[in-house]
C-alpha cells in the first residue's frame, strides 16, 4: 500500500474525529482502516480499563463466539497478545495460535498468527490494536509498519475518547451547578424563610416582653442558619483573605483534627483557590463520614507554575473514585482548571488525594 | 359562628405560629396536619369549614390535596409569591390564595365569605 493511500485513510479518520462522532464509531472506523491497511484477515481494537479488565472495542474480519464487540474480553490466555501487551506495554507477536496454550479458539476462527501493538494515551497504556492473519506467519516488517500507522490511529482513538469525556464532564458540571442552586433554594425556603414567616406571624400575636424575647432568640438561630448557608455557597474568608485562612477555618470547624500546611506567598487565581478549597472540604467531609479517620493532613505548595495539593487521612481507605458523585465532581472541577487529581485508597491504608493544578 | 379550619403545612414552626395567631384573632383551628394523608384523615373526622393548604408539602402537591379535600373549601398558602402560581391556583378547585406572611383571620373569613 502506498503513502498516498495511507494519507487518504488517515484523513478519513481525522475527519471523523473532527466531526465529533461518538467514540464507538471512531473505534470501528480505526479498526476497519487498520484491517484494510494490513490486508490481513482480522483487526481488533481493545481498551485496557483502569480496573484491570479489557474491553473489545471493535472487530473487523474473522470472528467467533468469544468475539463480542463492546463487551468485556475474557478468557484470554496468559501467554497471548492481550495479556502480554497489558503486562509489558510493548509489542507482542504470536506466530502460531495452534501452539499457544489456550489459543485454540483463535485457531478455530482461522487465525494463524497475530501482532499486537500497544496504544499509549495520556501517559498510560490505553489499549491495543491487533492484526491477525489466516494465511500464515505475518511478515517480519509487520511490527515496524504497524508502529508508524497505529501511532496515528492511536491519536484518533485517544482524541475521540477525550472528546467524549469532555462532553460528559461538561454536562456533569452544568448539572452539578444546577443541582447546587436547587439545593440552595430548598435550604433557604425550607429553613430560614419558613422560620422567618413563622416569626413574623408570632410577632403579630406577641403581647409581652417574654414573648418578644422568645422571638428575638429564634431570630438569632435564623441568623446563624443563614450564616452557615452563605458560607456553604461561598466562604467569604476565601475571597477576602485567601486559601490559607480559609483552609484553617475549615479545619477548625471539622470534628476531626486537621493539620494544615499551606506554603503560599501570594494569592492565586480565584478559580484555583475555590477549586482547592472544595477539594479539601469534600475530602474532609468524606474522612469524617466514611473513612473512620483520626487525623487529616493537608499540604499545599506552589512549585514552578503548578500548585500541588495533598490531602491524606489515616482512615480505612477503599474509596473508589469512579463511584460516589463527590469524587467525580471534584475530578470534573479540577479537570476544568486543566489539572489532575489522583486518589490512592488501598483498603486499610488510608486515603491520599493528590491534585496538581497549573497556576 | 366561629370558622373552624384545618391547617396543612410540612413546617412545624409555621403550624405552631399560624395556629396561635389565627386562634388569637378568633378562628378555631380544628386540627393541623403535615402531609396529605394526615390532612385527609383529619378532614374526614372533623369536617372543618375551610382548609388552609401549603402549595408545596415536602414531596407532595398541595393542589392535589386541594382536589381530594373537596367539597371542603380550600385556601392555598405559600411563602412563595402568589403570582408564581396564579395559573395553577386559577385552575385548581381552591377558593383563593394567601401569602403566609399575610395570613390573618380576616383574610380567611373574607375568602370564605366571597366564595
Amino acid at each position: 500500500m502506498d503513502d498516498a493511500e495511507t494519507l487518504v485513510q488517515l484523513r478519513r479518520l481525522a475527519l471523523l474525529v473532527a466531526q465529533g462522532v461518538p467514540p464507538e464509531e471512531v473505534f470501528a472506523a480505526v479498526c476497519k482502516e487498520i484491517w484494510r491497511h494490513f490486508g490481513g484477515s482480522t483487526a481488533r481494537l481493545f481498551r485496557y480499563e483502569l480496573d484491570g479488565t479489557v474491553t473489545l472495542l471493535a472487530n473487523e474480519g474473522t470472528t467467533g463466539p468469544h468475539v463480542r464487540v463492546g463487551e468485556r474480553w475474557e478468557g484470554y490466555p496468559p501467554a497471548g497478545l492481550t495479556a502480554s501487551v497489558q503486562r509489558t506495554g510493548k509489542i507482542g507477536r504470536i506466530n502460531d495460535f495452534r501452539e499457544l496454550p489456550g489459543g485454540q479458539k483463535y485457531a478455530d476462527e482461522g487465525l494463524i498468527s497475530a501482532v499486537g501493538m500497544p496504544i499509549h494515551a495520556n501517559g498510560r497504556l490505553w489499549g491495543m490494536i491487533a492484526v491477525g492473519s489466516s494465511e500464515g506467519r505475518l511478515p517480519d516488517d509487520t511490527e515496524a509498519r504497524m508502529a508508524a500507522f497505529t501511532e496515528l490511529c492511536a491519536i484518533a482513538v485517544a482524541n475521540a475518547q477525550s472528546r467524549a469525556e469532555l462532553v460528559s464532564s461538561r454536562a456533569r458540571l452544568v448539572a452539578a451547578a444546577d443541582e447546587a442552586r436547587r439545593q440552595i433554594e430548598r435550604d433557604l425556603h425550607d429553613g430560614a424563610q419558613q422560620r422567618l414567616v413563622a416569626l413574623a406571624l408570632r410577632l403579630r400575636s406577641v403581647t409581652d416582653a417574654d414573648g418578644a424575647a422568645e422571638v428575638a432568640a429564634d431570630l438569632m438561630t435564623v441568623i446563624d442558619e443563614l450564616r452557615e448557608l452563605s458560607r456553604g455557597i461561598h466562604p467569604a474568608v476565601l475571597s477576602d483573605s485567601g486559601l490559607r485562612p480559609a483552609l484553617r477555618a475549615l479545619a477548625r470547624r471539622s470534628p476531626l483534627p486537621v493539620e494544615i500546611d499551606v506554603r503560599l506567598d501570594a494569592r492565586l487565581p480565584s478559580a484555583v483557590e475555590i477549586g482547592v478549597y472544595y477539594v479539601v472540604s469534600e475530602v474532609l467531609t468524606n474522612a469524617v463520614k466514611h473513612a473512620n479517620a483520626t487525623v487529616v493532613l493537608v499540604e499545599v505548595s506552589v512549585g514552578e507554575d503548578v500548585l500541588e495539593l495533598c490531602v491524606r487521612d489515616d482512615g480505612v481507605g477503599g474509596a473508589d473514585p469512579s463511584r460516589g458523585s463527590g469524587l467525580v465532581g471534584l475530578t470534573d472541577r479540577i479537570a476544568a482548571l486543566g489539572g489532575t487529581i489522583e486518589v490512592a485508597s488501598p483498603p486499610g491504608g488510608g486515603t491520599t488525594i493528590t491534585c496538581r493544578v497549573p497556576v | 359562628m366561629t370558622l373552624r379550619c384545618l391547617l396543612v403545612d410540612d413546617n412545624q414552626h409555621f403550624l405552631l405560629a399560624a395556629r396561635d395567631l389565627l386562634e388569637r384573632e378568633g378562628l378555631t383551628v380544628a386540627a393541623t396536619a403535615e402531609d396529605s394523608a394526615g390532612a385527609l384523615g383529619r378532614a374526614a373526622e372533623l369536617h372543618p369549614d375551610v382548609a388552609l393548604v401549603d402549595i408545596n408539602l415536602g414531596g407532595e402537591s398541595g393542589f392535589d390535596l386541594a382536589a381530594r379535600l373537596a367539597p371542603i373549601p380550600v385556601i392555598m398558602i405559600s411563602t412563595h409569591s402568589g403570582e408564581d402560581y396564579a395559573d395553577l391556583i386559577a385552575a385548581s378547585p381552591a377558593i383563593g390564595f394567601l401569602s403566609k406572611i399575610e395570613l390573618s383571620a380576616i383574610a380567611v373569613r373574607d375568602l370564605v365569605a366571597a366564595r
